[in-house]
């Protein structure tokens, strides 16, 4: 089939998860992290005593297993309470692995077969250790995918109860209730420091790949994520099994380190402590683990010796806990985002750098051209080639009939109005297309693959884009990284930031590329959510009221810029709006609706006389106003 | 034919006891959006009222009387006190929060009072045993089957019926909408937690009643029972959660008999793990479609 040339400044799509120059950055922003853990490794190996050498050892620890945890809570946007049972499975299979078959015999000599012989040096046992972990956290994986964040939490906590009973019933690998003991001390400064470090870097990576950012807009907005072709179940799966393998990675070291641990050990006080690292640092980001785990630690121990030592208080062996309590109310009080915020320490650095920056020019820029101002031509023709044929799609509420077996036709650089009073199924049409409503009966055919019964994520791969009537945009990532974090239906390619930035020139918003989305203007946001669309690339792009709440010189603008998007990338549009004049002058076809029917499809011309449409929709007024504007 | 019914009476029950929870959970969830993890310590706080009471000398019902009461005082305060200044909050802030704060209860009791169970003088009809129809049950188990019905009738009463009842659950069905019509917020969280915390007071004293003592984590494990039954129920669905509670006592008392003695130990990840199985069937509950609820109900 003949599809039109692309774009003429076509983007550069990587099919990649990680495409090296997003990599670099990444561990550029990596380094403002890991070169302080080895200047402060260094110092403690010089200067240290045992005492200090020990706290900073928890640390390195608490850091591996935080950042863990954050790679799936923080990106995910979803507390868990089951990973210290992660942090559990690994303190105990990495014991295992790493002692000895005496100290086995002598420890558990009840354990069998290839766990009781295996002997592994330490770098093997902690791969074994995360595989294996990351492996068993598959199961549990599936089911949180499928809940929704709320009782995803609840089902966390279902995790760690789990966990913690079967360790206490598997006796003869565990000793039960009974303390574990004969793990060799391979909790050494330098191999918490790589292990540390490695999870830093691992969990940056991740959080700046394509995978991440796509499992953080489905944080900001599931919906939204499935429209962009995010299938957000998957996503956040490969989070959830990553950050378990760190964390039994973290796991076992800090079994190594304490050296006799229960099942009691990791559970609630551990959890409490571990979420605690997490919220006060700042959940969605690695520095905030990172900070997160420095000041807890420092405070736990502070407030350990202050507990045991001669002081002047008398004896409160729970200091700590209530110590960490107030300081994880104080921080939720007045820093709801955690000491960093929701920024990396080189974002924060960066956007101070912006921020300077922009003081010190004197005049803003003089405003973005926008578009060629070459006056309006009438519409060319579409190709008659039939992209999207919808026959029979009916689908009712509760007994209520919102569509009754509508049929449309939209054609590859075709624009097609929809028009039709409230009520009348505009909306459900479009969300039956885009599988955010099933429909009852009826067919939907893009280039003749039946698209009906499809989730949403998966129609947007199959090339059908989509914008709200309420905007939804990923509120708390930046403009580039919404249109970034869009899936391409060609194979499911994110684009780079160059090539995002182009998109973003063709709706006039690449002078805002760094701005959290959120804070963009209204029509702005409107703007940017049909980039997000476009970044799909999609063969057929519906619109649901872009142009509601715009003024005239914004919708003016949308109508331009929707033409140069349909003539230069052969999309087909299905659009809905109120604006009638905007309707008659932008699209090539127009379909009414009523009451859930089709009542009349047509040229502009041929429905503005339509007696049917008259008398169903306009009424004899509006369609006397409209004929006296005709004549202007 | 015997341990069938004891065991049936048994886990209704143990059910029932976590039901009063899960309400109290569900309602608190419904108005203000927080999974209350300190709800346990409610029970806590009941029974030491309890233990104070009645060595002070007031009889046991009265004693009883004053743990219920500590209850709704205290779930009263950690609405005005902890969690007020974070209405409005993430799910996950206030959840935490309530972290904190059961910890610090859980801290304070072990501090100030003992780390020890605290034995408490129960009434003989805790402990003795009534024959009905040939087979011996527990009679803290029928008094508790009672106690809970007749809170689940008056509760639904009070809910349909009264005008306060009608405000709880349209504001557990859209608060803000509720708040637009008229609703006064400050009142709604008040009731909802001055309810959840006689709930919890009622079961407090069931719980004691089945234990004999009372220590600073005793609250952990039916919280973390009543928690489960209110995912299974759905969240913020009241009658959902009655049912979930009803169900996991069930499932609990059920396994306990049932399961061989090889797989005893595993007993609550085995109930648990069924109850994430109902979950991947119903990801957001048994209830979450359906119209049935003391507040979905039209």
């Amino acid at each position: 089939m003949l599809r039109p040339s692309p774009e003429p400044d076509a983007p550069v799509r990587r099919t990649r998860v990680l495409p090296a120059s997003v990599a670099l950055r990444s561990l550029a922003g990596a380094l403002w992290l890991v070169v302080p853990l080895i200047a402060l490794a260094l110092l403690a190996l010089a200067v240290f005593g045992p005492t200090d050498q020990r706290t900073f050892v928890t640390f390195l620890i608490n850091v591996t297993i935080v950042v863990g945890l954050g790679a799936f809570a923080g990106n995910a946007g979803v507390l868990s309470f089951g990973h210290a049972g992660f942090v559990a499975l690994g303190a105990y299979l990495g014991g295992i692995l790493a002692m000895t078959p005496a100290q086995k015999a002598l420890a558990l000599p009840d354990l069998l077969g290839v766990l009781a012989n295996a002997h592994l040096a330490t770098p093997l046992a902690l791969l074994v250790t995360a595989l294996v972990v990351g492996a068993i956290a598959l199961l549990p994986g599936v089911v949180v995918a499928r809940m929704t964040p709320s009782a995803a939490v609840l089902g966390t906590f279902a995790l760690l109860v789990i966990v913690n009973d079967v360790l206490t019933g598997a006796r003869s690998i565990t000793r039960g209730n009974q303390t574990f003991f004969g793990v060799p001390p391979l909790a050494t400064i330098m191999t918490c420091l790589l292990v540390a470090i490695a999870a830093v870097v691992v969990a940056r990576l991740y959080r700046d790949s394509a995978f991440g950012l796509r499992l953080r807009a489905a944080r900001e907005d599931p919906l939204a994520a499935s429209a962009a072709g995010i299938a957000v179940g998957r996503q956040r799966l490969i989070a959830w099994v990553l950050s378990a393998a760190i964390c039994a990675a973290g796991g076992m070291l800090l079994g190594a380190y304490i050296g006799a641990f229960s099942p009691k050990t990791f559970y609630l006080t551990l959890t409490f402590q571990l979420l605690a690292m997490l919220l006060v640092g700042g959940w969605t980001t690695v520095s905030g683990a990172v900070v997160g785990a420095a000041v807890i630690t420092l405070l736990t121990t502070f407030l350990g010796d202050l507990a045991t030592g001669p002081g002047p208080l008398p004896e409160f062996l729970s200091l700590t806990e209530v110590g960490i309590s107030v300081s994880i109310l104080i921080v939720l009080y007045f820093r709801r985002d955690g000491l960093m915020g929701r920024l990396e320490v080189d974002e924060h650095v960066a956007a101070w750098r912006r921020r300077r920056a922009e003081r010190g020019t004197a005049a803003p820029a003089a405003p973005a051209p926008g578009e060629s101002p070459a006056p309006l031509v009438a519409p060319e023709r579409p190709g008659a080639s039939a992209e999207l044929v919808v026959a029979g799609l009916a689908k009712s509420f509760d007994g209520l009939h919102v569509l009754r077996g509508v049929d449309v036709t939209v054609r590859s650089g075709e624009i097609l109005g929809v028009i039709g009073p409230n009520g009348s199924g505009k909306t459900t049409l479009v969300n039956a297309i885009t599988g955010v409503v099933r429909p009852e009966h009826g067919s939907i055919a893009l280039a003749g693959r039946e698209l009906a019964g499809s989730a949403p994520c998966d129609v947007t791969r199959a090339g059908v884009a989509r914008t709200f009537q309420n905007i939804r945009l990923f509120a708390t990532l930046t403009v580039r990284q919404n249109v970034q974090a869009a899936v391409s239906a060609h194979g499911g390619g994110t684009l780079t930031p160059a090539a995002a930035d182009a998109l973003l020139r063709v709706v006039a918003l690449d002078d805002l590329a760094e701005r959290e989305s959120r804070s963009l203007p209204y029509g702005a946001q409107r703007r940017l959510e049909i980039a997000r669309a476009l970044a799909t690339d999609p063969r057929l792009l519906l619109l649901d009221e872009p142009a509601a709440g715009l003024n005239d010189v914004e919708s003016e603008r949308l109508l331009r810029m929707l033409r140069t998007i349909t003539a230069e990338r052969g999309v087909g549009v299905l659009i809905i709006d109120h604006d009638l004049g905007l309707m008659m002058r932008l699209c090539h076809r127009i379909v009414v609706l009523d009451q859930g029917a089709v009542i009349a499809d047509g040229s502009p011309d041929e429905i503005r006389s339509n007696p049917e449409v008259l008398r169903a929709y306009m009424g004899a007024k509006s369609a006397q106003a409209l004929n006296e504007r005709r004549a202007v | 034919m015997d341990s069938v019914v004891q065991t049936l009476v048994n886990g209704v029950a143990l059910g029932g006891t976590y039901a009063l929870l899960a309400i109290g959970l569900a309602m608190v969830y419904s108005v203000m959006g927080l999974i209350n993890f300190a709800h346990g310590e409610l029970l806590t706080i009941t029974g030491y009222a309890l233990v104070g009471a009645l060595s002070l000398g007031i009889p046991f019902w009265p004693a009883a009387l004053v743990g219920i009461a500590a209850a709704v005082v205290a779930a009263v305060a950690m609405e005005r006190i902890a969690f007020r200044p974070l209405r409005g909050a993430s799910l996950e802030t206030l959840l935490l929060s309530s972290f904190a704060i059961s910890v610090v209860l859980q801290v304070l009791f072990a501090e100030l009072i003992s780390t020890r169970a605290k034995p408490v003088q129960t009434p003989g009809i805790f402990s003795s045993n009534v024959t009905l129809l040939g087979v011996s049950i527990g009679s803290l188990q029928l008094v508790t089957i009672g106690v809970v019905i007749v809170l689940l009738v008056g509760l639904t009463v009070f809910l349909r019926r009264s005008m306060l009842g009608r405000s709880v659950r349209a504001a557990g069905i859209d608060f803000e909408m509720a708040r637009l019509v008229g609703v006064r917020a400050n009142s709604m969280f008040l009731l909802a937690f001055a309810l959840s915390g006689a709930l919890a007071g009622v079961a407090g004293l069931l719980w004691v009643g089945q234990r004999g003592s009372v220590d600073p984590s005793m609250g952990l494990a039916p919280v973390i029972a009543a928690f489960l039954a209110t995912i299974i129920g759905g969240l913020g669905n009241l009658s959902g959660a009655a049912l979930g509670g009803l169900l996991y006592g069930l499932l609990q008392t059920v396994l306990e008999q049932v399961l061989p003695g090889s797989l005893q130990p595993y007993r609550d990840a085995i109930v648990v793990s069924l109850v994430v199985a109902i979950l991947l069937f119903r990801p957001n509950g048994v209830l979450s479609r359906g119209r049935a609820g003391l507040v979905r109900e039209a």
